[in-house]
């Protein structure tokens, strides 16, 4: 085999920017590429796998703290697509262009290796994440999966078509796109139909943040339109009386809240929900179904209970229970063993902080430090004002869980809370690409 | 095509790791360790890339204490965010996230600067005596900010909080008298200051 002078001018040009890029080959079986050891290990090496939020932060944090041990990323999507602002996607304020980004930065400025792949199975004992490219040794595994839809929990939602029916839109990306677009083809005086699922689920505001941008939307552009929010929960989850004071000043008749009708069926052909308190007709449905972890961490075998739908892992180093050496982050982690923290951006940033340095300290020999985390959650209740929810995170030994330091929302809707939104995004893209 | 790879990643771990520095840092600072996790809205090292969060990496560290332990106390009433987060930390550690931060170089704002503006505003602060306590670069000094290359929203916001007496500051009283127009002039120059 020769390496033609194409490829040879390609990895000449990965290899100078310290990326490295796997051809997403469809050569060769998949079993016997799964068994090549694509990556030899010389010195220590960590992980990650899962260039979201937490992957991100903890890989540059790592190399931050010391750039001599070896970091590889894995991640399957060349193109990082922010959740946070996706939702002013879908109202029309933002662009998809202005939520993509790549993480080339990562690479350029830190030598981080990032090998664009999928991992699908691990090997804790040997120590060998393998991807459908090639088996990856390591010291240390982080990995930071994120969410994957419950879809069997609602009757309906069984096939590709009628998935793409009902975008979630909780992953930013396609279904961002497919969402937005519907509401735009949507005959005025439609009905649009928003579920939100029951907690724990990620971004506990963000799915009243996305009705109120939406019944903006409604309210400029189609007119005798509606968004009915069917809650699964029996109040909204988080800054419930600041979003029900925009609802009452912007929305009356356009914006309905339901508490305690989960959705358990959808008609494809017909578009009619069915929830715990009856039927809507819907012309646009916007399904968020039931989270868990990401595929991933169950693939892996990082399930430590057979009830379990999200990671145990230990609240100081985020060490997953089940394997040594492997550790997970990010929204994929259980509550009941990390502790009352929201599945958010900011918490898998923080969480990859905490995380990347107990990992370099232990590889290094010496004791990881306590976690210290926060929390804030910007959402947009129109074109212009925002409103928000704060927390700082410590460690408790007692109960050896994260707990609250102190926390709060604010007193009422601002503009200037809107230019926080924008610039806390700004920071944080650069806190984890940059 | 797999050897191709294997060949491909021999070259890289050559070209990447030749250059690396051994180091490992044995000691964690308090500051450090409570810090980093402001960066997620004022990004890495402080530098906040956007208009309204304030550029806090370089900040001077006398003045950011005091500035902390202001927010803990709810004395900055302006400040919403600040308020909630600066009350999860006790005086020693706000003082030591606060030399954390200000042991980092200064990196000046990236914020785009109307030069009409700055020209004014150059002028205003020249007649107001602002370089007397805040330097000829705006660099500061202890208990005076740094506000040259400042973000040229959160100075704005500053100041209007100054003159509207929500910040108590006698040295700052200079702004009571002065129009929305002359502060935007104020903090456009300050910002491009360099
Ligand atoms: C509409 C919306 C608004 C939001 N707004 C906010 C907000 O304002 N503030 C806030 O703090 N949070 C917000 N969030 C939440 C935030 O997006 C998540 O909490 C965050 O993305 C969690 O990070 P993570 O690392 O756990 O997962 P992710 O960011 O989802 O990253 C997981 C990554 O792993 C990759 N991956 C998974 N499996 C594999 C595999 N087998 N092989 C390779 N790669 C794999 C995925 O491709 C993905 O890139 C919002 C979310 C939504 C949906
Ligand atoms: C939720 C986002 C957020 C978090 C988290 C946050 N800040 Fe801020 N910070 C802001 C905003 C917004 C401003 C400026 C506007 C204002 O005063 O409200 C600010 C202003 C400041 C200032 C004033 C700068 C100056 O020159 O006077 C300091 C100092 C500061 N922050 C330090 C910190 C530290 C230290 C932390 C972590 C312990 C932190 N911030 C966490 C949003 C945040
Ligand atoms: C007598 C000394 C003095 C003068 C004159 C003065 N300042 Fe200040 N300035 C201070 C001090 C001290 C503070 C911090 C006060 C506090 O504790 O909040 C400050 C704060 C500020 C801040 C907020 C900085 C931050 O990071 O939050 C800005 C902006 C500012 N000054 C601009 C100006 C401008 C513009 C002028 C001229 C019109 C000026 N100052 C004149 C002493 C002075």
């Amino acid at each position: 085999m020769t390496i033609s002078r194409r490829n040879l001018i390609k990895y000449t040009t990965a290899a100078a920017a310290g990326a490295a890029v796997l051809g997403t080959s469809t050569l060769a079986s998949a079993a016997q590429k799964q068994t090549a050891k694509v990556m030899p290990k010389k010195g220590k090496r960590i992980v990650v796998l899962g260039g979201g939020w937490g992957g991100c932060t903890a890989a540059k944090y790592a190399k931050m703290e010391d750039p001599s041990i070896e970091v590889i990323l894995v991640e399957k999507d060349p193109k990082f697509i922010s959740c946070p602002i996706s939702n002013l996607v879908i109202g029309g304020q933002k662009k998809m262009s202005d939520i993509t980004f790549t993480r080339d930065n990562l690479a350029k400025n830190y030598g981080i290796k990032i090998v664009y792949t999928e991992a699908v199975a691990l090997d804790a004992v040997s120590k060998k994440l393998t991807t459908v490219d090639g088996t990856i040794e390591y010291d240390k595994l982080i990995i930071s999966p994120g969410i994957s839809y419950a879809y069997d929990t609602i009757e309906g939602l069984d096939s590709p078509a009628a998935i793409a029916k009902f975008p979630a839109a909780f992953k930013a990306g396609p279904e961002t796109v497919a969402l937005r677009n519907m509401l735009v083809a949507m005959k005025p005086g439609g009905v649009v139909v928003m579920s939100v699922p029951p907690t724990p689920y990620r971004c506990p505001p963000g799915p009243y943040e996305r009705a109120s941008l939406i019944a903006n939307y409604l309210k400029k552009h189609k007119p005798g339109s509606k968004i009915i929010i069917c809650d699964a929960n029996d109040d909204v989850t988080s800054k419930g009386p600041l979003f029900k004071k925009a609802w009452a000043d912007y929305y009356q008749g356009i914006l309905e809240y339901v508490p305690d009708s989960q959705v358990t069926k959808v008609d494809m052909s017909t578009g009619v929900i069915t929830t715990e308190k009856g039927e809507i007709k819907s012309a646009v449905a916007n399904i968020i179904p039931t989270m868990k972890a990401g595929q991933s961490a169950f693939d892996l075998g990082l399930m430590n209970k057979p009830e379990d739908t999200f990671v145990r892992a230990d609240a100081f180093t985020f060490e997953s229970y089940n394997f040594k050496d492997v550790y997970v982050i990010g929204d994929a982690t259980h509550n009941g063993a990390v502790g009352g923290v929201p599945k958010s951006g900011y918490v898998a940033n923080s969480m990859g902080k905490v995380c990347a340095s107990a990992v370099v300290r232990t590889l290094n020999g010496l004791e990881p430090v306590e976690p210290s985390l926060a929390n804030t959650c910007y959402s947009m209740v129109n074109d212009d004002e925002a409103i928000f929810v704060s927390a700082v995170y410590k460690y408790d030994y007692n109960i050896k869980k994260i707990v609250s330091a102190s926390g709060g929302v604010s007193p009422k809707r601002e503009k200037l809370f809107a230019k926080h939104e924008e610039d806390w995004a700004l920071g944080i893209w650069n806190d984890m690409l940059g | 095509m797999r050897k191709l790879k294997l060949l491909f990643y021999c070259a890289l771990t050559a070209a990447v790791l030749t250059p690396a520095v051994v180091f490992a840092a044995q000691t964690v600072t308090e500051g450090e360790r409570l810090g980093k996790s402001c960066a997620g809205c004022h990004a890495t090292n402080g530098y906040a890339p956007g208009e309204y969060i304030a550029r806090i990496g370089g900040q001077n560290t006398d003045y950011m204490t005091k500035a902390m332990k202001d927010y803990a106390a709810g004395s900055r009433k302006g400040s919403v965010e600040m308020s909630i987060v600066a009350k999860g930390y006790s005086e020693d550690q706000l003082a030591a996230i606060s030399a954390y931060y200000g042991s980092k170089k200064w990196m000046n704002s990236t914020n785009k600067t109307d030069k009409k503006l700055v020209a004014k505003g150059k002028k205003i602060a020249a007649e107001n005596g602002c370089f007397d306590c805040h330097g000829a670069k705006g660099e500061g000094m202890d208990a005076f900010p740094r506000i040259g290359g400042q973000n040229k929203g959160y100075m704005e916001e500053a100041m209007k909080r100054y003159k509207e007496g929500l910040i108590e500051s006698e040295e700052m009283a200079v702004v009571k008298d002065m129009s929305e127009e002359q502060l935007t002039a104020l903090s456009e120059f300050f910002s491009s200051l360099r």
